[in-house]
Parts: C-alpha cells; structure tokens; sequence
C-alpha cells in the first residue's frame, strides 16, 4: 500500500491522494476524518478529499496518516475537492494497516424479547451517499455495504459542522465505549447522520437501527444505525441544544449496540443510566453550567418512566442528583431558553 | 430427488444450523460469516415482502480452487440472486476452498446453506415456507445431484429496530 499526499500548514486542512493496492479497512474511515470512500484492492486507486475537511488531533487516523503529509504546497495546485493535484513528483510512502483497531468484540448484552412500540420504515443503510438529505435512511437497495463507519450526510453547514464537532470529540458511554469506538472503525457497526424535514416541530431527531444481524446464539454481530435531525427547528437553537440532541440519539444508537432493541424503553434506560453521559458531555466541550447542562440532558426524556415511574423511582433520582437537577419549572425555562438560541452559543 | 436423500440432506442442514459462527472444522469460516454479515443488506424488494431466505449456495471450484460458478437454489427470491451477484466480489471464496481441500481432495462442488430470517420489530416476523423447503435443492429446475460437499451453514436474524426519538 503507498500513499500520497499533501497537506496544508495547518493541522486542520488536508489534501490526500491515494494510489496503489491498500487494504479496504484502512483509508475508508468517517467522513469526519476522510472525506473519501476507498472501495477496492484489487486494483490502483488515486483518490483525494476535499480540502475542508480534517483529521481530528490525537485520532488514530491522523497518527497514522500524519507522517505521509507534506507542505501544502501553491492552493492552485491543490484546492480542488474533486480531482488530485498532479502528484507524480510526490513521494511514496508506506502506511500500515491499523488492522481494523476499535472492533468491537462483541455486540454486548442481548435482552430481545418484544412488545410494541412505534416503527418505521427501515429503509436500510446502504451507501454513505443514497438517501442523503431526504426523510429515511435510504432504501440500501443494490448497495452491499460492508465499508461504512460514522457518515456525517448532514447539508446544513451548522449541524453538519456540530455532528462533526461530536464525532470528533467522541462520547463516552462508558468506560472503553464510545462512539468512536463502537461506530469508527468497524464496517460492521455503522452510523449515519441526516437532515429531515419531515420531523413533527416537537421532535428534534430521532435515531433508528435499520439492520440489526444476529447470529444463531443470538448475539449481535452487525448493525446500522440512522440518526435523523431536524433541519427544520435545530439551526436556530444554541450549540448547547443541538449538541444534546446528537448526544441524545448517539445514546439510542449504543443502547441498540447494547441489544435493547425490543421491549424495553430506552428512554428510561437513559434517565437511569445515562443522563449523566449527556450533561457530562456539555459540560466538558461546552462549559455548560452543570444546571443547566442536566436541565438539557433531560430534554426528551419526560415520557421516560411513563409506564413504570413512581414516585420511590423519582425520589431515588433526586436523590442521586441533589443540586444537579434543577426543579421542573427551572429545567423547562432552562431548556427553552437553550431551544431558542437565548441561551449559549450560536451555531454557525 | 428421492425422499430419504432428502431427508438426509436436510437433517444434515438443520444440524449444522447450530454452528454459530465459529467452527474449528472449518478455519475459514468464521472469517466468511463476518464477511459475509458485513456485507448483508437485505434488497429493497425483500424488505418490501419481509421474507425469509433459505437457500443453498452452489459453488464450483476449478482444480486450483479459482471460483468456476456460484449459484443459488430456487428457494432463493431473486431479490436475494441479484444481492448475492453484488456480494460475491466481496466474499473470499478461496479460503472456503483450501478448508475443505484439507479434508478432501477431490471435491469441486461446495454447497453453503443461508437462512436469513427477517423481522421488523412490533412489525413482522418472516417464516419458511413449505415452498420453500421444496425448491431448496432445486437448481434451475432440477434437483441437485452428484458430489457436494456440504460446508456449515450462514445463519442471520435480520431486525429493523424501532424509532427512538
């Protein structure tokens, strides 16, 4: 496998010209590392990424791409999202194959069992690009998939530019499991982030595993998951909100990884387990007051325990929260406040 | 193709079925499964019907173990014929070749069983019909005959999970 490149001054502009035989499970990373879809070995390939996009500090694929990069060189040259520069003056460089790093063992617990609940049609992942924009995930038709990781499919350049923002930084669901290391390196567990316009105006997103593959003992093996956001009423809340809502169905995407597929409720799971994961997140990439950042994570969840709360089960979660969750009038004004972009940072 | 064959046949299938997707026999396997899973997404037309799929793939090796022909028995909906078309690229048959090389020299003709079963969650859940047990070893037609080797079988629960919001 050779590689060659070009890169800016910078460590967030890059250009990438790829030829030779390269194993498929190294170039074709996110969208929001690698703007590019690599899909054969067998033959030479010479592929570039438009020169926008960028490669997280401190990610493995920047590690691994970082030492094949070069001085930008004249932007006539190069700035063309499409085509390669002329690169046969550039020098060869060997890059290893990270052999698939961050597979998941295994597809974790498996509770199945099921009762009803809403459903859509599944609309199946297929390519990064089919579907892109429109209200389901794509039909998948005729796609054999097997490449796809963390797709960032989104048109509007502010959430385009916060589901980035997330993918970057990664959540951590819990120790070892995080986004990334659930969705970014493995072709068999994959995520995609759209647009839609058709969300009902109270609902900001929602999140879907189109194709979930169990084997005969029942395990998980392989999984897509299509995540929604609503293009309609999103721009126009601050960053804060926006960012919980991504962290919000990234949660349903993993508690689909973790198997809670069927009956259970996942938003109950969510008060339950993962409210923290949410605010924590807001907290460490947005300097939301803690308040505030819980008043937030429990946006969408107000129907959790609709079926099972009592008020033993709310008073252990006061209690666990104390001065962390504000009282409902509070979190209400709190999340308004935030929907409406009068509270935090505008998004671009 | 005469009853008791048939019965063997599929008491032989419906064994294997309990593979999972490791097998110590067959080193290749696991590796074939996972690929085989990674590239799997059900045609549009067949989550349309949400059928199950139960058919028998048929491949011929030539004597240094290059992919001759790969088939798929008539139980297979065509949906699933032209997915397999895709896929195949994607699949490495060679692997499967040297497994059973290892154990028998001369066989040339490979068999894999695939039953995929689909469901939508609170929605559907696909089943088999007799029909298509009936047409499992039918290839264009005509019942299946000669030396197979039977290599352990792909199995899948294929689910559309619920909306979150």
């Amino acid at each position: 496998m050779k590689i060659l490149s070009r890169k800016s001054s910078t460590l967030v502009e890059y250009c990438f010209c790829i030829r030779g035989l390269i194993s498929r499970n190294y170039v074709d990373k996110t969208p929001a590392f690698l703007n590019f879809v690599f899909r054969s070995r067998s033959s030479v390939k010479r592929l570039c990424i438009s020169p926008w996009a960028y490669i997280a500090p401190g990610t493995l694929a920047e590690s691994k791409l970082a030492a094949a990069c070069f001085t930008r060189p004249a932007a006539e040259t190069w700035v063309d999202p499409v085509g390669c520069p002329v690169d046969n003056d550039l020098p060869e460089v060997e890059v290893p194959n990270p052999n698939n790093p961050g597979t998941p063992g295994d597809g974790g617990t498996n509770p199945n069992p099921g009762t009803p609940g809403d459903t859509e049609t599944p609309g199946d992942t297929g390519t990064p690009n089919d579907g892109s924009g429109g209200d389901t995930p794509g039909d998948g038709s005729g796609s054999t998939g097997g490449t796809s990781y963390i797709y960032n499919l989104v048109d509007n350049p502010c959430l385009s530019g916060m589901v980035d923002a997330i993918v970057n930084s990664d959540i951590t669901f819990k120790a070892n499991e995080t986004l990334q290391s659930i969705f970014g390196w493995s072709g068999h567990f994959n995520i995609k982030f759209m647009e839609s316009t058709k969300l009902a105006d109270d609902v900001m997103g929602n999140a879907q595993a189109t194709r979930i593959l169990y084997d005969a003992d029942g395990k998980i093996t392989d999984m897509d998951v299509t995540v929604l956001l609503n293009v309609k009423n999103l721009p126009g809340a601050s960053r804060e909100y926006i960012a919980m809502v991504i962290a919000h169905e990234s949660v349903h995407a993993y508690l689909n990884y973790q198997g809670y597929s069927y009956n259970t409720n996942q938003h109950d799971l969510m008060l339950s387990q993962y409210l923290d994961v949410i605010a924590l997140y807001l907290v460490d990439n947005y300097n939301t007051p803690v308040q505030d950042a819980y008043s937030l994570a429990m946006g969408g969840l107000y129907t959790a325990f609709q079926n099972s709360i009592n008020n033993q089960t709310w008073a252990a979660l006061e209690e666990r929260y104390k001065n962390k969750l504000p009282n409902l009038n509070d979190r209400s004004r709190i999340l308004a406040d935030y929907e409406t972009g009068y509270k935090g940072s505008k998004c671009k | 193709m005469k009853m008791k064959t048939l019965i063997t046949l599929l008491a032989i299938f419906s064994s294997s079925v309990s593979f999972g997707q490791k097998n110590i026999e067959f080193p290749s396997f696991e590796k074939f499964y996972s690929n085989f899973g990674e590239n799997l997404r059900y045609p549009s037309g067949l989550q349309d019907e949400w059928p199950s799929t139960i058919t028998l793939m048929k491949i011929n090796f030539t004597g240094n173990g290059d992919v001759q022909s790969i088939s798929l028995s008539d139980s297979a909906f065509p949906q699933f014929v032209h997915l397999m078309e895709k896929m195949k690229e994607k699949l490495d048959f060679n692997s499967i070749y040297q497994d059973i090389k290892a154990k028998q020299k001369d066989v040339k003709q490979v068999l894999i069983p695939i039953h995929i079963d689909y469901e939508k969650i609170d929605v559907w859940k696909s089943s088999i019909s007799s029909e298509d047990f009936k047409k499992l070893y039918v290839f264009n037609g005509k019942p299946i005959s000669g030396k197979y080797f039977l290599y352990p079988n792909i199995y899948y629960k294929y689910v559309a999970g619920r909306v979150n919001e």
